[in-house]
C-alpha cells in the first residue's frame, strides 16, 4: 500500500482530494493577483493587454504545487534537483514566451521567432517577456510558500505525529499562511486602490462631471475573488486541521462530515459575501471624508511638530556654523509653511433632510461603531495583559460602573419585553385555544352533538339576558323557557324543543343525534330571530 | 477578529484617504466573517442539548447499555460537534466515549455504548464535553462541560439457605433450632391427645373427623429484628489484605441482609465507613426496618461505600445499642475480636440484645478469637473467602 493511502486509511481522509481542491485554490487565488496586476498595467499602459498573465501564473503555481514534494525529497544542488530544475526553469521560460508572442497573434509570433537568429537575447528577452517573467517567478515562488505551509498542515501529520499527538506545528503552520494570504492582500488591496484613483481621475468633459466606477472594475473583481478563495482556502486546513488532530487522538469522525463541512463553508461564505455586497458604502454626507480629514489632521500636525523640531535642530547648527564664521547650511532655504487641511464638503443646506441618506448613513455608523467595538474586545481578549494595564487607569472605574449600568438597563428592557411578549402570547393562546363553550371563536364543527346543544343553550341565556330576558340562578330550564315563550309568543314552540334538547342532552345520558343537534340549530336561528324584530320593537318605542 | 485587525486598519485608511468604496466592501467582508461565523459557532454549540438514559442502578456482571441521544434544537446547523463523554475506568475498556459528527437542523443522532458493572461502587458517567468551533478556525474551539450522572454498581450478594442466627424472642416469624418457643399461628403437624396438654391446642376439627382428641404442633420461632454493623476500619483487618478483607466484609453484610429480608425479617444497618454522598461523609444510620425497600436502601450504601472510618467500632456499637429493643439480634462484621470489643458485645448481650461476630478476611490476630469469644458466650464466624460463605449455604 502506498504512502498516502495508509494516511488515508488512518485518517479517513481522502489525501487527494484534498491536494486537489487546495492547489486548485492556491493557484486560482495567484491567479486572480495576476488579474489585479494586469488590472494597473493596464490603466498604466492602456495599449498593453496582458490578460494571459493570469492563465501563465495559475499553470506556473499549479506546477510549483505539485512538484513541491518532488523537490522536497532531493537533495538541493544533487544531479536530480538540477535536472528537474533546470528541466522546470526551461519549460517555464519557454511557455510564457510562446504565450508572450501568441497573444500578439500567431503571424506576429512566427515573425518575432524569425528575428531570433539576429538578436537572440534582444528579441527573446523583451520587456513583455521578461515582466512577464518576473510574474511567473513570483507565482513560483508564492506557490512554493503555500506549498510548504500546505504540507505542514496536511494528513501526513499523522505519520509524523505519533503517539503523543499532533505536534504543535499545526498552529504556526496555519497562522503563517494567515499572514501570507493577508500580506499578499494588502498589496492587491493598495494596487486596486491606486488603479481606482486613477479611474477616479477620469473626466467626462462632455457633462463636465466625473464618472460613477462600478464596484468591482480596475481590479476590484479579482481582489475581492482572491480573498474569498483565501477564506475557502482557511476553511479547507481548518478542516484538515482539525481531522488529523482527531484521528491521532483516535476519534471516531463521521464518515460526511467533510462533505458537510463544504457545503456549510460555501454557504457561509456566498451569505457574508451577499451581505458584505448589499452593505452601504456611498451616502449623502460622505463620513469617510471627515475620516480622511481627521487622518490629515493628524499627519499636518505631526508634520507640524516634525518642522518644528527640525527648525530647532537647524537653529542650533545655525549657532554651531556660526562659531566657525560660516554661514548656516539652510539659511536661505524656502519654508513651506504648512497648510490645514480643507474641510469635507459639507451636505447641502438648502434642500431637506433626506431621510434615506440619513437612514443609510446612521446605518454605515452603528455598522462602522460595531466593527470598531468588536475588534478592540476581541484584541483585548487575546491581550490580558492590556486589559489588566486598562484596569489600573483612574478612569476605568467609573466607565466599568457605566457599563455595568447600562447593561442592567438593557437586560431589565429586555426581560420587560419578552415578558410583554409571552404575555401577549398567552392572552392569544387562551383565546384561540379554549376549549368548550365558554364563549370567544369556536368552531361549532368541533364540537359533539351534546356540545352543540350545550352551546346554542347558552347562547339563548345569553342573548335572552342581553334583551331583557335574564335567567336567574334559581330557575329551572322549563321555568327560564316559561319566561321566554311568554316574552316570544311567535317562537314559542322552538324555545320548547330547544329547551327540552338541553335537558335530554345535559340530564340523560341517552346519546345525542347529529340530527337532533341540526334541529336545536334551525330552532336557534329562528329564536335569534325572534329576539332580534323584539329589540327592534323596543327601539321603535 | 484579531487576525483581521492590521488588514481592517489599512482597508480603512485606504477607503478614507483615497475615498473607495471598494475597501469598505473588503473590511465588512471580513467583519462579516468574523461577527457571522462567531455567532454561529456559539449559537449552535448552546443548541445541542444531550439525555443520556441508562439503567442507574446495576448488580454485579451487568451490561449497561447507555443510550445518548443529541439533539440540535434550532434551526441553526453544527458545523462540527466533538462529544466526549467520561466513562469510569473500572468498569470500561476505553476512558472515553468519542466521536466528531456535524448536526443538521433539528437533527436528532443515538449513541449507544456500555459499560460492564465488574466492580461494585458508585461510578460517574461523564461529564459529557461538547466542543466545536467556527468554520475558518478563526477562535479557539468552544467546550461546555454538562453535569455527571452516576452509576450504582450493587455488593456481590451470595444467597444464602439457612443463617443461625440466635433469637431470645418467645415468639418470632422463623423456624429456630431451639424449640422452646412457638408459634401458634404457624401449625406445621398434629398429634393425639395425651394427659397434660392444654386444652387450647385441640384441633376440634380434626378430632371430630377421627374421633380422638388432636392436638395442635406449633413451629419454633424466632424475632430477627436485627441490625448489621458493619467496620471499615482499615485498622481491624490485616494490613496486608484489607482491601479484599473489606470487600469481603461488604459482601457478607449484602448477603446477610438479604437473607433476612427474604425472610420477611425487620433489619437495619450502621456503617463506620466514608459515603460519598453523605454531608460529613458519614454513611447515614439505617434503622431496623422491613421491606425490599429497605434492602434496596441497604445494597445502594453498601454499593457506594469506601473504606475508612471516621468513628471507632466500639464507639458505635456503644451508641446503637443503647437505642435498639430487647431482643435485637446485632450482627458484627469486622476483621479481628480484640478483647474491647467483646467485652462491648457482652455488654450487649447482658443488656437483652442477641450478638453474632462475624470476622471477614484472612486471620488477623494470632490469638484464638473464638475461643475468647465463646468464654463471653459470643458465638463467632470466621470467613476467610468467599468460599467461606457456603457454611450458609448448605
Amino acid at each position: 500500500m502506498s504512502e498516502h493511502q495508509d494516511i488515508s486509511k488512518q485518517s479517513g481522509l481522502n489525501v487527494n482530494t484534498y491536494r486537489l481542491v487546495s492547489y486548485g485554490l492556491v493557484a486560482s487565488m495567484l491567479a486572480c493577483a495576476a488579474l489585479t496586476v494586469v488590472a494597473l498595467v493596464d490603466r498604466i499602459i492602456p495599449t498593453w493587454q496582458p490578460s494571459y498573465l493570469s492563465v501563465l501564473c495559475f499553470i506556473v503555481a499549479l506546477d510549483r504545487l505539485y512538484t513541491y514534494r518532488l523537490f522536497r525529497d532531493w537533495m538541493s544542488f544533487s544531479r536530480e534537483w538540477l535536472a528537474r530544475f533546470g528541466a522546470q526553469v526551461i519549460i517555464i521560460l519557454v511557455f510564457t514566451k510562446a504565450m508572450v508572442g501568441l497573444s500578439h497573434g500567431w503571424n506576429a509570433f512566427l515573425t518575432e521567432i524569425s528575428l531570433w537568429q539576429q538578436n537572440f537575447s534582444a528579441y527573446f528577452f523583451s520587456g513583455e517577456t521578461v515582466f512577464a517573467l518576473s510574474m511567473a517567478l513570483m507565482a513560483w515562488l508564492l506557490g512554493g510558500n503555500f506549498a510548504a505551509l500546505l504540507e505542514e498542515i496536511g494528513p501526513e501529520q499523522v505519520q509524523s505525529a505519533g503517539l503523543d499527538g499532533v505536534p504543535d506545528k499545526n498552529i504556526p503552520a496555519r497562522k503563517r499562511l494567515v499572514s501570507l494570504f493577508f500580506s499578499l492582500g494588502t498589496v492587491l488591496v493598495v494596487l486596486t486602490a491606486i488603479s481606482r484613483i486613477d479611474l477616479h481621475s477620469v473626466f467626462d468633459r462632455q457633462t463636465f462631471s466625473f464618472i460613477e466606477i462600478p464596484a468591482l472594475a480596475a481590479g476590484g473583481a479579482s481582489t475581492l475573488l482572491y480573498f474569498m478563495l483565501g477564506l475557502a482556502l482557511f476553511s479547507q486546513t481548518q478542516f484538515i486541521s482539525l481531522h488529523v488532530r482527531w484521528t491521532v487522538q483516535q476519534i471516531p469522525v463521521n464518515g460526511s462530515l467533510a462533505k458537510q463541512w463544504a457545503v456549510y463553508s460555501v454557504l457561509f461564505l456566498g451569505l457574508v459575501s451577499l451581505l458584505a455586497s448589499l452593505a452601504p458604502t456611498s451616502y449623502g454626507i460622505q463620513p469617510l471624508q471627515a475620516l480622511a480629514y481627521l487622518l490629515n489632521v493628524i499627519l499636518t500636525i505631526y508634520l507640524a511638530i516634525g518642522q518644528v523640531i527640525l527648525a530647532f535642530f537647524l537653529y542650533i547648527l545655525g549657532l554651531l556654523y556660526s562659531l566657525f564664521g560660516k554661514a548656516p547650511p539652510a539659511q536661505n532655504a524656502p519654508v513651506t509653511p504648512l497648510k490645514p487641511p480643507d474641510l469635507p464638503p459639507s451636505a447641502g443646506s438648502s434642500v431637506g433632510p433626506n431621510w434615506l441618506e440619513i437612514i443609510k448613513v446612521l446605518i454605515f455608523w452603528a455598522i462602522f461603531a460595531g466593527i470598531l467595538f468588536f475588534a478592540v474586545r476581541q484584541y483585548l481578549e487575546q491581550h490580558h495583559e492590556i486589559l489588566k494595564k486598562l484596569r489600573e487607569l483612574p478612569g476605568w472605574k467609573f466607565l466599568a460602573q457605566v457599563w455595568g449600568w447600562l447593561k442592567n438597563l438593557l437586560t431589565r428592557v429586555q426581560s420587560g419585553v419578552a415578558g410583554l411578549v409571552a404575555a401577549g402570547r398567552e392572552r392569544i393562546l387562551q383565546l384561540t385555544a379554549r376549549p368548550g363553550l365558554g364563549g370567544g371563536f369556536m368552531n361549532l364543527r368541533k364540537l359533539d352533538p351534546r356540545q352543540r346543544i350545550y352551546f346554542f343553550y347558552l347562547a339563548l341565556i345569553r342573548r335572552g339576558g342581553e334583551k331583557g330576558i335574564p335567567r336567574s340562578l334559581s330557575q329551572t330550564p322549563d321555568e327560564y323557557a316559561a319566561a321566554l315563550q311568554a316574552a316570544l309568543p311567535t317562537a314559542d314552540e322552538d324555545i320548547h324543543t330547544l329547551t327540552q334538547a338541553f335537558v335530554d342532552a345535559r340530564y340523560s345520558r341517552q346519546p345525542v343525534q347529529p340530527e337532533q343537534a341540526q334541529r336545536v340549530a334551525s330552532a336557534w336561528e329562528r329564536i335569534r330571530k325572534a329576539l332580534r324584530g323584539k329589540l327592534r320593537k323596543q327601539y321603535k318605542r | 477578529m484579531a487576525t483581521f485587525l492590521p488588514l481592517l486598519i489599512v482597508l480603512m485608511i485606504i477607503a478614507a484617504l483615497m475615498r473607495d468604496d471598494f475597501s469598505l466592501t473588503l473590511a465588512y467582508l471580513f467583519v462579516g466573517v468574523t461577527v457571522i461565523g462567531t455567532w454561529w459557532e456559539r449559537r449552535s454549540l448552546a443548541q445541542v442539548k444531550h439525555e443520556r438514559r441508562y439503567n442507574e442502578h446495576a448488580f454485579l456482571d451487568e451490561q449497561v447499555e447507555i443510550n445518548l441521544c443529541v439533539h440540535n434544537r434550532g434551526w441553526l446547523p453544527v458545523l462540527w460537534v466533538g462529544l466526549q463523554d467520561s466513562l469510569p475506568v473500572a468498569l470500561s475498556a476505553s476512558p472515553f466515549f468519542q466521536q466528531v459528527l456535524s448536526l443538521g437542523p433539528g437533527a436528532k443522532v443515538n449513541f449507544n455504548y456500555s459499560v460492564y458493572a465488574k466492580k461494585r461502587g458508585y461510578y460517574p458517567i461523564g461529564p459529557l464535553f461538547i466542543s466545536g468551533g467556527d468554520v475558518l478556525g478563526l477562535n479557539k474551539p468552544q467546550r461546555l462541560e454538562n453535569k455527571a450522572q452516576h452509576l450504582t454498581v450493587y455488593p456481590k450478594i451470595i444467597p444464602l439457605s439457612s443463617l443461625q442466627i440466635p433469637s431470645r424472642s418467645p415468639q418470632g416469624t422463623l423456624r429456630h433450632t431451639q424449640q422452646i418457643f412457638e408459634d401458634p399461628t404457624r401449625v406445621f403437624s398434629k398429634r393425639e391427645y395425651t394427659p397434660g396438654d392444654s386444652l387450647r391446642r385441640v384441633d376440634w376439627k380434626a378430632s371430630a373427623s377421627s374421633g380422638r382428641l388432636q392436638i395442635k404442633l406449633f413451629e419454633p420461632s424466632i424475632a430477627l429484628e436485627a441490625l448489621i454493623i458493619l467496620d471499615l476500619n482499615t485498622d481491624n483487618y490485616h494490613p496486608k489484605y484489607y482491601f479484599d478483607a473489606t470487600e469481603l466484609a461488604i459482601v457478607i453484610a449484602a448477603s446477610v441482609a438479604s437473607w433476612i429480608c427474604e425472610k420477611r425479617q425487620t433489619i437495619g444497618m450502621k456503617i463506620n465507613g466514608q459515603d460519598p454522598l453523605a454531608v460529613d461523609g458519614v454513611p447515614p444510620y439505617m434503622s431496623p426496618r422491613k421491606g425490599q425497600a429497605q434492602l434496596m436502601r441497604m445494597l445502594e450504601t453498601l454499593a457506594r461505600i469506601q473504606i475508612g472510618a471516621k468513628v471507632s467500632l466500639i464507639e458505635m456499637i456503644h451508641q446503637q445499642r443503647h437505642h435498639l429493643s430487647w431482643g435485637t439480634t446485632l450482627i458484627v462484621i469486622t476483621g479481628k475480636a480484640d478483647t474491647t470489643l467483646l467485652d462491648e458485645l457482652f455488654q450487649a448481650r447482658r443488656a437483652g440484645q442477641n450478638v453474632m461476630l462475624i470476622l471477614a478476611g484472612p486471620p488477623f490476630s494470632v490469638e484464638d478469637s473464638s475461643s475468647r469469644a465463646a468464654h463471653f458466650g459470643i458465638p463467632v464466624v470466621a470467613i476467610r473467602d468467599e468460599r467461606g460463605l457456603d457454611i450458609w449455604r448448605k
